[in-house]
């Protein structure tokens, strides 16, 4: 399992269902989300340390534009140079 | 806006009584359009003008916001320690979510066999979605729930097979836990840390 293998659908996915699972739960309000990512497997052991993500968001499915945010800042944690969307 | 749920009664001559239930905000205080803050007291609302009050409300909603920054941190933390609660291999990422309230009556709804299917079926979407046909593993407690799902490494990874058994795990969770955390200065960015 790679990062290309995890962003952004597999982060997406868990993302959607922890919101959804909330809301099952009795959430209200506004939902912070944090997202944590071991850089050693998910980099086939060239990186080391574990890559950290907040966002504020509402109760409610990330948005495309949530979502590719994320992407970019973890790509850039891994290394990538990604530019900020236009 | 707070949560409203209005109920329509009908009532004799054509006439009609409505009942509406207004959920108290999560993060205190609400504004009206023309700036007017109130505070609900036994049997009346009455605006806010006494500035420790204000103070007050103020301090709640902060310490909600707080709490549903720390509670997401520490779930999503604590996953990661504790590796797959299910089937206890380490896991490649973790993520939890908090919200800053919860309904009045959680408890009426977790014991609930509706919420349970709720779950199961969450479960099996995000391991239909990931192609996994392991059985996915959830589970709930009074103040979290958490899916696992995931399969073996692959020999991309060269990790042995079991070490990354599970792709991810989510943590919902909702309520505050005590104390509020303090704001981050890191907050919405990427860092990385050193791995102990």
């Amino acid at each position: 399992m790679l990062l290309q293998d995890v962003l952004p659908g597999a982060i997406a996915r868990a993302w959607r269902t922890a919101v959804e699972g909330l809301r099952a739960y009795g959430g209200t309000g506004d939902v912070y989300m944090w997202l944590m990512l071991d850089r050693r497997p998910l980099s086939e052991g060239k990186l080391e340390g574990i890559v950290s993500v907040g966002r504020w968001t509402e109760l409610r499915e990330p948005t495309e534009e949530e979502i590719a945010s994320v992407d970019r800042e973890v790509r850039r944690a891994f290394g990538q140079m990604v530019l900020e969307a236009e | 806006m707070p949560d409203a749920d209005p109920k329509v009664f009908d009532g004799d001559e054509g006439r009609k009584a409505v009942v509406v239930r207004v959920q108290p905000v999560a993060v205190p205080p609400s504004i009206t359009s023309d700036g007017i803050v109130f505070v609900r007291v036994s049997g009346q609302t009455l605006p806010v003008t006494d500035q420790a009050v204000l103070a007050d409300m103020l301090a709640r909603g902060r310490m909600a916001t707080e709490g549903a920054e720390a509670s997401a941190r520490e779930a999503a933390l604590a996953l990661y320690r504790q590796g797959d609660p299910f089937q206890g291999a380490r896991i490649a990422y973790a993520l939890g979510v908090a919200s800053v309230g919860h309904i009045a009556d959680k408890s009426s709804r977790l014991f609930s066999p509706e919420f349970v299917e709720t779950l199961d079926g969450l479960a099996r979407t995000l391991n239909v979605e990931h192609g996994v046909r392991r059985t996915p593993g959830r589970a709930f407690w009074q103040d979290r729930v958490v899916f696992a799902h995931g399969e073996p490494g692959d020999q991309r990874s060269e990790l042995p097979r079991g070490v990354l058994g599970w792709q991810c795990r989510v943590l919902a969770q909702c309520g505050g836990r005590g104390a509020p955390a303090r704001r981050s200065a890191w907050r919405n960015r990427a860092r990385v840390e050193d791995r102990r």
